[in-house]
């Protein structure tokens, strides 16, 4: 099977179909269907036990499968052959205290098969923020630069796909926005970066896409901006408001809710000039309208306490996944 | 595979496992040396048989010595070259490379495996050193020492390939306590066995059955037969007791207990190829 190229839009970094995983009588994930396009950055949500570890390890071949198949840059993904083109950073991880940085970062761009591991080493070091710690025991380094040491071992082998998982949480916010910045340089690569974590607000602004998982199950896939824009929300600073129009917006099916002259409503951006009408027609004075920023905090939150997904169509949801291997 | 083995034995260096278990080593030898220096000479006793009998005492010591500092190091070394590295998150760096589980395995066992020959080669050519300053006379040939020695490498490395399927299958508390009491068992139903006086067939199954489960006691009473047969069988047998052998472990046997450790081994790579990392 010839592989696919990563750099080449059309294909994709990550399929899998309808992976599930068992332990005992509890799924700790079942169904689940990924399609993670090469060159973009895909955020995993969730929260803790949804499964999204659970599915990263099935797909890097740390914990077997119980149900369903996954490609990787368009190669199975048990072949070992397509782990030369994979970076890895572990949420719960270690790295053998008695070895220095470089010794670490070195003995994993052997392991993968690195031709000169000295140059690579020293780049990724340098990268993440430890070239000048190189000779320090990775025993005496802090939680969050071992995280970035963790870092510099998942990119060392220049990797095309790279899982993270949980990357920034010990890190302080200095090392959360440079981790930003070098997830965007390797996007710009063409590179495809595969983020868990929890930080949902370092996620907002780097993911092109983003998947939700709850109890196993996926709840969501689709781009972030059509996340948030499918959970816009406007707000109207207006004169007094009488009830017959209150009643009338409602009547239209928009969710208008407020008092003392603020008036949020949320709903999609085309019905705006109708709403604004509503207002006019009953000679309500209009004096702002703020577009409300919604979070993937908060789309995230009304997600798994609703379970029906605004903004989550199933017939797009088939377009992402219909061209799966069968 | 050989990056894995380099790693297991960059860390017994790293880490002090051989400094620290070679000084105790001498620690032991020269306290080995001090009991062998003070045990009454031909000169004075004027008596051979005593002579001997102290002297293949003094084998037989050295023999046993071996035999559980070699068990203790082999054991305490591997029981938690899987479990604990799992436990901690390393191997979930490492399985996601482009190696197969199957290399993790056995890199460490060979890294294991050779720095208990370096461990072992030390603690018992010492141990010789030590007699042959002494009682040179009881010393087998060359031949049968170096066959002693072959036998508990034997010893090491099948504590080791059965310690590292322990941790794959085992936390590491339970799998050190497991293997440290199956190899006692192994020793005093094998110790029993040696014992000519109230021998009945149900001991001698239970010895062999152990033999079967464990055959480290049975490399140890052949390495005993390789140490002592020369010419003093009789009184070896009289003088180590539980100890020493009655009933020699044969050829067929040790051939077994190849095909055992290629067999651990085999069955370690299966078990871990399917483990949760």
């Amino acid at each position: 099977m010839v592989p696919l190229k990563v750099s080449d839009s059309s294909s994709n970094a990550i399929e899998a179909v309808g992976l599930g995983k068992r332990y005992g009588r509890v799924m700790a994930c079942q169904n689940v269907n990924l399609l993670v396009r090469s060159g973009e950055i895909f955020g995993f949500l969730g929260p803790n036990g949804a499964g999204k570890s659970t599915v990263v390890k099935i797909l890097l071949g740390l914990v077997p499968a119980s149900q369903g198949t996954a490609r990787l840059l368009g190669r199975s993904y048990k072949e070992r052959e397509v782990h030369r083109r994979i970076g890895y950073l572990p949420e719960l991880f270690r790295y053998p205290p008695w070895l220095t940085v470089r010794e670490v970062v070195t003995w994993h761009a052997r392991l993968a098969r690195v031709l000169r591991p000295g140059p690579a080493v020293a780049e990724a070091l340098i990268t993440v923020g430890l070239g000048d710690r190189s000779d320090v025991r990775v025993g005496t380094l802090s939680k969050g630069l071992q995280q970035r040491l963790g870092l510099a071992v998942a990119i060392v082998a220049d990797p095309d796909l790279l899982f993270l998982d949980e990357p920034t949480s010990a890190m302080d916010p200095v090392g959360r926005h440079e981790v930003g910045v070098l997830l965007r340089q390797w996007r710009a690569r063409g590179k495809t970066v595969f983020l868990n974590s929890h930080l949902l607000a370092d996620l907002e602004g780097l993911c092109d896409r983003v998947a939700l998982i709850d109890r196993g199950q996926l709840l969501y896939t689709g781009g972030l901006s059509d996340v948030l824009a499918a959970n816009a929300a406007y707000e109207f600073t207006t004169g007094p408001v009488p009830s017959a129009c209150i009643e009338e917006l409602r009547a239209q099916g928009s969710a208008v809710e407020g008092a003392d002259g603020r008036w949020t409503y949320a709903g999609p951006r085309d019905k705006l000039p109708r709403v604004h009408q509503i207002f006019s027609h009953h000679g309500v004075d209009v004096y702002e309208v703020v577009p409300v920023r919604q979070s993937l905090e908060s789309w995230f939150l009304a997600s798994l306490q609703e379970k029906e997904v605004p903004g989550d169509d199933p017939d797009r949801a088939s377009d992402h996944l219909g061209n799966f291997p069968s | 595979m050989i990056l894995i083995a380099r790693l297991t034995i960059w860390e017994t260096f790293r880490r002090k496992v051989l400094l620290s278990s070679l000084v105790m080593t001498g620690v032991f030898l020269w306290l080995f040396w001090l009991e062998v220096s003070h045990e009454p000479r031909l000169a004075i006793t004027q008596n051979p048989l005593a002579d001997v009998t102290s002297a293949v005492a003094n084998l037989g010591l050295g023999a046993f010595f071996c035999y559980v500092v070699i068990a203790f190091f082999a054991i305490f070394s591997v029981s938690g070259a899987i479990s604990s590295e799992i436990e901690s998150g390393m191997l979930a760096a490492v399985v996601p490379r482009p190696v197969y589980r199957a290399e993790i395995v056995l890199g460490k066992w060979v890294g294991f495996a050779l720095v208990q020959l370096c461990y072992v080669s030390f603690l018992f050519f010492s141990m010789v050193v030590v007699i042959r300053a002494f009682d040179a006379r009881i010393l087998p040939p060359p031949a049968a020492i170096v066959a002693a020695w072959a036998l508990f490498v034997g010893e090491a490395w099948i504590l080791s390939a059965v310690g590292l399927l322990g941790s794959v299958l085992l936390p590491t508390l339970t799998n050190g306590i497991t293997l440290a009491l199956g190899f006692l068992v192994a020793f005093l139903s094998g110790g029993l066995a040696q014992i000519p006086l109230g021998q009945s067939a149900v001991v001698d199954r239970i010895a062999t059955v152990m033999d079967l489960l464990l055959p480290t006691d049975g490399l140890y009473r052949r390495a005993v037969f390789e140490m002592t047969h020369n010419s003093q069988s009789l009184i070896a047998l009289n003088v180590l007791g539980p100890f020493g052998v009655l009933k020699v472990p044969n050829d067929a046997f040790l051939a077994y207990a190849l095909v055992y450790l290629l067999g651990v081994l085999a069955l370690t790579v299966r078990f871990f190829h399917r483990r949760d990392i």
